[in-house]
């Protein structure tokens, strides 16, 4: 009977680590995306470190640890837990502001390389924060997984106001002219007056939206699950159009993630079924899909005059709408050692030289357009300590391997 | 991916995360609703598995004093025991493992519908992108999701303390209703009363540790089982339940009821 016993225990205990989560799940590490300020870039390791990198050779300023402590569920998790970061991080003079998928508000000093301020960005209403916080006219603007967006005095850090959406927020706001445009999960994009938190507008998007407002010129585009891209008159939140239109057979197959980049008249909205849709900005039938064939979840950039994209399994791509015409960079992934690579992170633009956060493994890249030239910097082995012994880190040339395919476009009049 | 995990992804996760949201889209936003219909759903399909494990508890219940006897006869003689236990499983037409094949096969279900659950309820922006890939291209997945994770109050992505209550007390319950019918020897009575506990606390304890949606699914699971188990061989060990609690009542031996029984017998 002891031993019939023993089996059932042994099969019950197999199936709560199981479900639990010590033996298997999602792993929750971040995507924080790439800053730029003052000759360094700035972004957050999967690992929960702030790291400061200089770009004119790659090499790290200084790395912080962004922890906390915790028990830890059923004796399975450490004490001390790294913060995932998702957004990116916000550096304005020398402050460097960072959201926690904790739910805290981290702010450091660059001067003292030091953290000035630890806190719960709501202690009543806690939640996780996803998007990245927003700096200007005195105010930072942080969103919350509790449907809110938070205006934060810039200086004291104290609430200035707060509005509450009909779902979560996880996309980072934009700030323009004065108005904090932002979407939620409840379908709708706002615009709220950036001083005062003051609805302006409101507009249906038709499904959640997870990706940040873009604005050019009149208009602000928005994508969202519903696999539409939305164009409104910034003004009043007018619908200018939506894409997919009445008719229009090219359809989007799965949801839009990743935030849009207007260039040269076109708007290109990459997606998660591996393709990006350039849709004309003045005429929404004008539409040119580039097919890149992985799931696209990272933000691209404009860099040397063409659009830079990232899909999930590493691979970089130019593409131009005026040109009809797709290249494949690099792959970055050696599908012998790095198998598991990805890229969800937004890319970064600084001059000629655009910059990617991988993971599995944590790294930036960067890659300069004037000399075609590829480097990067290993973020998992870096030294974690406030003063970084010069010469520790890591910085390896990367002969990638350019592989170029044929440029294949589907063109939809 | 390993080929494995790509059939269990194919033919299993990805048909049970679609329905849980088409079901959601179709009860109005509510994943709740959607569980409680997901775990009716898989109960019919399942429904001659659960007939057989019942047929095969009953028969193994018919056999148990005869089981007794040889215990009595052969107790000392292992190998005889054992022999005679087959000959009499064999005439008998009992397979023993029916019951216990039966008890395991809808264990995959409860692995998977713990992944569609966690992966429907998608609360990192990780398991966002995974629920993405996971759902297929009719539109009514994409107009259902992100689906409402509250039902009655509670969050459905995380532990709830009622629900894991409410798993043991509903297991037990089902546990107890068919212990009664099991029991045979001193040994196995002992060992399916050490059962009937464990297996709820267990489960309790499990559910603390994971999306109250699944702890949703066993309890509904229980009380459809509780039911069928009614149909099939009525209350079974329930019939006993008031006397049990009596017995465990504090006050139960000098009760107000029990004082004031013989005045009540007098008038």
């Amino acid at each position: 009977m002891k031993k019939t016993i023993l089996a059932v225990f042994g099969v019950l205990l197999i199936m709560l680590s199981a479900l639990s989560g010590c033996a298997s799940g999602t792993a929750i590490a971040g995507w924080a995306g790439i800053t730029f300020s003052d000759g360094n870039i700035f972004t957050v390791s999967s690992q929960g470190q702030l790291e400061v990198i200089n770009v004119s050779d790659l090499a790290a300023t200084w790395s912080i640890d962004i922890a906390e402590i915790s028990g830890g569920g059923l004796g399975c998790g450490p004490s001390t837990l790294a913060v995932a970061v998702y957004g990116t991080p916000a550096v304005v003079g020398d402050r460097v502001y960072v959201a926690g998928y904790n739910g805290k508000i981290y702010v450091y000093d660059l001067s003292t390389k030091a953290l000035v301020k630890e806190f719960v960005l709501d202690e009543e209403n806690h939640q996780t924060i996803v998007g990245g916080p927003v700096v200007g006219g005195g105010f930072v603007y942080i969103v919350s997984t509790n449907g809110y967006i938070y205006a934060l005095n810039a200086d004291k850090l104290e609430l200035e106001w707060k509005f509450k959406s009909g779902g979560k927020i996880w996309s980072t706001p934009t700030l323009v002219d004065g108005t904090i445009y932002f979407s939620s999960f409840d379908g709708n994009l706002y615009a709220l007056d950036a001083a005062k938190g003051d609805l302006l507008w409101q507009a249906s998007v038709g499904g959640a939206v997870v990706a940040s407002p873009v604005i050019s010129g009149d208009a602000i585009y928005a994508v969202s699950f519903d696999r539409g891209i939305y164009a409104f008159n910034r003004i009043d939140g007018s619908l200018k159009w939506r894409f997919p239109a009445d008719g229009q057979d090219e359809r989007p197959q799965r949801w839009f993630w990743a935030t849009p980049v207007v260039f040269n008249g076109y708007l290109y909205a990459p997606c998660l079924d591996g393709k990006v849709y350039a849709v004309s900005t003045s005429s929404v039938t004008d539409v040119i899909v580039f097919d890149l064939r992985s799931p696209i979840s990272s933000s691209p950039v404009v860099c040397a005059g063409k659009v830079v994209v990232a899909t999930e399994d590493a691979s970089m791509y130019t593409i131009e709408a005026s040109t009809n015409k797709q290249e494949l960079l690099a792959e970055l992934r050696d599908k012998e050692k790095e198998s598991s690579m990805i890229i969800n992170s937004q890319l970064c633009s600084v001059g000629n030289k655009v910059y990617i956060h991988t993971l599995k493994p944590d790294r930036v890249y960067a890659y300069d357009f004037d000399d075609a030239s590829w480097k990067y910097i290993a973020l998992d082995t870096l030294v974690s300590a406030s003063a970084l012994p010069a010469g520790t880190v890591t910085v390896t040339e990367y002969n990638t391997t350019t592989v170029y395919i044929p440029t294949t476009v589907t063109v939809t009049q | 991916m390993d080929i494995i995990g790509v059939i269990w992804n194919i033919i299993l996760l990805q048909p049970m995360t679609n329905i849980l949201v088409v079901l959601a889209h179709f009860l109005g936003n509510n994943f709740g609703l959607s569980i409680i219909a997901l775990t009716i759903l898989i109960n019919v399909v399942t429904y001659p598995l659960t007939v057989r494990q019942m047929k095969s508890a009953k028969a193994m219940q018919d056999l148990q004093p005869k089981m007794a006897e040889l215990q009595r006869k052969y107790g000392k003689d292992q190998a005889t025991l054992s022999r005679e236990i087959q000959r009499l499983y064999r005439e008998s037409g009992v397979n023993p493992a029916g019951c216990l094949t039966s008890m395991f096969l809808p264990m995959p279900i409860w692995i998977v519908l713990y992944q569609a659950i966690r992966s429907v309820m998608a609360t990192s922006p990780e398991s966002f992108l995974g629920l993405s890939s996971q759902l297929y291209t009719w539109a009514v997945t994409f107009t259902a999701t992100p689906i409402n994770t509250y039902f009655l109050g509670m969050n459905m992505s995380v532990p709830n303390y009622l629900l894991a209550i409410l798993v043991g007390i509903s297991m037990w319950l089902q546990q107890k209703m068919t212990a009664q019918q099991n029991a045979g020897t001193p040994q196995a009575a002992q060992q399916a009363q050490m059962m009937q506990v464990l297996f709820p606390i267990m489960f309790g304890f499990i559910s603390l540790s994971v999306p109250a949606g699944l702890a949703m699914y066993w309890v509904v699971n229980s009380v459809i089982r509780i039911g069928v188990q009614y149909f099939f061989s009525g209350w079974g060990g329930l019939t006993t339940l008031p006397q049990t609690l009596m017995s465990l009542w504090p006050l139960s031996k000098n009760s107000i009821w029990r004082r004031e029984s013989p005045q009540s017998k007098k008038r």
